[in-house]
């Protein structure tokens, strides 16, 4: 009896589901419809997502706006990285807020994929060519430039009575007997940077006439990393870190923790870093003074990145008029006054930044003077492939797995055929 | 209704099952009213969303569509594997109420009773197939938790989806073997995939193996009976397991750092304070040897205090006059160790010890962690300590990411651990649920 029966039972369970999926398919149905229609209110909301640190400001300057343009501003606070990697999944779904920050190395592949709108420049006397660069891929617009940010030299005003001016004169502090790292025999912190980070060196490389994608960083097929100029700025890295930087410096992963637990134990005389260092510095009480990164041996400027963020607005809002108002307003010399002063972060546009110079504050002054020298950062898609590729160029040539001139051709193969391979459509 | 006997039907068996080509006809042909409602309500249903949602969502399945912006492919891929399993279901159903038609039918030209009236159906659904009944959300839940995702996983393999084709700016296109060509035939990927699979397999079976070995050590020391404070010992070994792993990976990514760790700068000079021992500096993160000696020691002791609680337990019920027995016989320590210990510990343990392998193989936190995959890089992004997981995280996250190319290596990944699993749970019999 039993061998006859569970025929049946299987077909009483495979009918039960049947029915209960077809009453689950009715269901279904009907909720996909509506949500997306659930944007057009009949009064208009923006929404703007900031990081933390912006909150404040928005809701300050978003009541005049709002009057003006009868919209209503709803402001959520989200960190702008997760923002952006969520907006391609968010955006479909009727989810994502019409306007963001991101970071200018982003604006570019978002705007090729698609994700972020073309908008474009308020009044142009704000931007010079840098700015509008950094917006800007293939002749189009994606975001509205707001806050500048490049690498600085952090100096420990208790040890060094003013800044270092030259490498030699960083050199030198290496050899002061001060700084010496007791762990490791011979080795020395007066001057410490992470050059182990593609981010950190490449004003190193571009100094000494190294590039990444041809002359202004949109030609993918020409890789400048094993160049003469960029071979010669990897051997100078490289003697930093075999014979005055300890083993640790070579560590990718703890490189700042390590600079900035030596800072503070005044174990170092001088780092290089980025703006938003200062604020840890400053936390933990240490004294510090900021100054432009010293001139290379070589007699030219370290020509650092050139980042920061702009505003951006989604390409599935439904008010994209209205978000090319806000950008506007948000990036017009008034409002980025306020910014300054709100946030202390150096603003893009051109009239606030002198208007932050004379606030004379140190950091403000050496990031507005030291990115005159820097270059805008390449925001093709291509650029990916060179931070991984260009990461291991430093280690290896460092940890003496290879010749300066072996990594950096490798590197450079490295990038290029990953390039070939991925990026052909 | 009284419940007479019903004169001696001769059915067609044959012509039941044509009936039934309409699900439910069959069922009315052999007497079963209801039956034959409800199924012919499934199949009515099943049109109506065939026509309402799934020819669109079939057809979407093999275009991915056609606009960009309108169409998002990946939303019309997950909505034809959605119609794919609800197909999948409706024709197993198919299948089965045809075979009912020819089973009444037959039960009919047998003179047995045959449920015809609502109650009796109902009844001997709720006598014979309640358990069945109760099985069903589950069954349901479990194809749609797992078996669509599997399945949404598989397909994407097979396309282009990548930071070139995000929906839904671009279109995704199916690509056939493509990603899996790269894999082996592309420089960028094949050295990586070589290396990374080698290093995997490498670290799977070293980790694993020195925790188990660890486990096992220090669970039978502590169990000997001149052993004094076997309590205290317990809750020391249980120490690494109490401690999240998460947060102790990263303090020991601090303690090994090359310059400024406890280990470089205080345990090992406090080691060489003994008399012929000279060790020096090793660069812990900053060389791929050393670094993967780091972490293969890590996991040793994260994962040893399980598999010491595990053989602890079993110890306890190993009869102590085997023990008795082997020592009048003359049997050495490591003797009785070997033939009575070992394979009682095996005995119930080797499953668990399977999964431990398993687990190890796609130990993402323990190499991310700790060093990022680094140190170096072996090319196709991956790093010198990457595994396949941390491998396929770094080519789906970032400013590239590649999510084709990541489910096609996910499906190489889950291939050979579940054949590999497979083979190990047949050979060590962990699955024959029979008494022993």
């Amino acid at each position: 009896m039993k061998k006859t029966s569970w025929k049946k039972y299987v077909l009483g369970l495979v009918s039960t589901s049947a029915l209960v999926l077809a009453a689950c398919g009715g269901g279904e149905e009907a909720t996909e419809t509506n949500s997306t229609s659930g944007e057009a209110a009949a009064d208009t909301t923006l929404q703007i997502s900031v990081d933390q640190g912006y909150v404040e400001y928005v809701e300050d300057i978003k009541g005049a706006f709002e009057e003006e343009n009868g919209v209503t501003i709803e402001v959520t606070e989200r960190d702008m990285f997760e923002q952006l990697e969520a907006l391609p999944l968010d955006g479909p779904s009727g989810n994502a807020p019409d306007i963001m920050m991101s970071a200018y190395d982003r604006m570019g592949s978002l705007g090729q994929q698609g994700h972020i709108a073309e908008v474009t420049l308020a009044n142009d006397d704000q931007y010079d060519d840098t700015d509008r660069a950094q917006v800007t891929l293939d002749e189009k617009i994606y975001g509205a430039p707001s806050v500048i940010e490049t690498l600085v030299l952090y100096y420990n005003t208790d040890l060094l009575d003013e800044a270092p001016t030259t490498f030699v004169d960083l050199e030198a502090l290496a050899k002061d007997d001060q700084f010496a790292f007791e762990n490791e025999e011979g080795k020395n912190t007066g001057f410490l940077a992470k050059w182990t980070d593609f981010y950190f060196t490449y004003g190193l490389v571009s100094g000494y006439g190294g590039y990444v994608f041809g002359e202004d960083g949109t030609d993918p097929t020409d890789i400048g990393l094993n160049n003469e100029g960029a071979v010669e700025a990897i051997e100078y890295a490289t003697d930093w870190f075999k014979n005055t930087w300890p083993q640790g410096m070579q560590d990718v992963t703890s490189a700042d923790a390590f600079i900035t637990d030596q800072y503070l134990n005044g174990k170092v005389g001088a780092f290089i870093g980025g703006p938003w260092q200062a604020a840890s510095l400053k936390d933990a009480g240490v004294n510090y003074g900021v100054s432009t990164i010293p001139t290379l041996n070589n007699g030219e400027a370290y020509e650092a990145f050139g980042g920061g963020k702009g505003w951006v607005v989604s390409n599935y809002s439904e008010n994209k008029d209205v978000g090319q108002a806000w950008l506007d307003y948000v990036t017009n010399t008034e409002n980025q006054n306020k910014f300054y002063d709100a946030t202390n972060e150096v603003p893009a546009n051109q009239e606030s930044r002198v208007y932050a110079t004379e606030k004379e504050d140190e950091l403000t002054t050496a990031v507005i003077n030291q990115y005159k020298d820097a270059q805008p950062m390449p925001n093709i898609p291509e650029m990916a492939e060179v931070w991984t590729g260009a990461e291991n160029m430093l280690f290896d040539a460092a940890s003496g797995n290879k010749t300066p001139q072996e990594s950096a051709d490798d590197s450079a193969k490295l990038i290029k055929e990953s390039i070939e391979q991925k990026y052909t459509n | 209704m009284s419940s007479q006997t019903e004169p001696h039907n001769v059915k067609n068996e044959k012509k039941a099952m044509w009936y039934s080509s309409i699900p439910g006809l069959g069922q009315l042909y052999n007497g079963q009213l209801f039956k034959g409602i409800v199924f012919l309500a499934i199949f009515i249903a099943f049109i109506v969303e065939m026509i309402v949602f799934g020819f669109d969502a079939f057809n979407g399945l093999i275009t991915l569509g056609s606009t960009p912006i309108e169409d998002h492919s990946l939303f019309i891929m997950i909505e034809g594997t959605l119609q794919l399993i609800i197909t999948v279901i409706f024709l197993a159903f198919y299948a089965l109420n045809i075979y009912d038609a020819k089973r009444v039918a037959s039960i009919w030209n047998r003179g047995q009773k045959v449920n015809v009236t609502v109650k009796d159906v109902m009844w001997n659904v709720y006598n014979a197939g309640f358990p069945y009944l109760l099985i069903v959300p589950a069954y349901l839940m479990m194809a749609f938790t797992i078996i669509f995702p599997v399945l949404v996983t598989l397909f994407m393999a097979f396309t282009n989806y990548d930071f070139y084709h995000i929906p839904p700016a671009n279109l995704i296109d199916w690509i056939g073997l493509k990603n899996f060509m790269n894999i082996f035939f592309l420089s960028s990927y094949r050295d990586a995939f070589t290396s990374v699979f080698s290093w995997t397999i490498i670290w799977t079976f070293s980790a694993t193996t020195l925790q188990i070995v660890i486990g096992i050590f220090t669970a039978v020391i502590a169990n000997q009976s001149f052993i004094k404070g076997k309590r205290f010992f317990g809750v020391i070994f249980l120490l690494p397991w109490a401690v999240p792993a998460f947060i102790t990976i990263l303090s020991f990514s601090n303690i090994f750092n090359d310059s400024i760790g406890a280990i470089n700068t205080q345990v090992i000079p406090l080691i060489n304070e003994l008399p012929f021992v000279e060790i020096g500096r090793i660069a812990w993160k900053t060389n791929a040897f050393w670094s993967k000696i780091a972490i293969i020691m890590i996991q040793g002791w994260l994962g040893f205090p399980y598999i010491y609680v595990m053989t602890t337990s079993i110890l306890q019920s190993i009869p102590e006059d085997l023990y008795e027995a082997a020592k009048i016989d003359g049997a050495s320590a490591f003797q009785r160790f070997r033939e009575i210990t070992m394979p009682m510990v095996f005995l119930v343990a080797a499953p668990t010890f399977i999964t431990q392998y398993t687990q190890n193989f796609n130990n993402f936190s323990m190499i991310y962690l700790f060093n990022n995959g680094g140190p170096g890089s072996v090319g196709g992004g991956a790093g010198a300590t990457d595994i396949l997981i941390s491998w396929i995280y770094k080519l789906t996250t970032g400013t590239s990411p590649q999510y084709s190319m990541a489910a096609a290596i996910t499906l190489i990944i889950s291939a050979l651990v579940i054949i590999v699993s497979l083979t190990v749970f047949k050979k060590t019999n962990a699955f024959n649920m029979e008494d022993a």
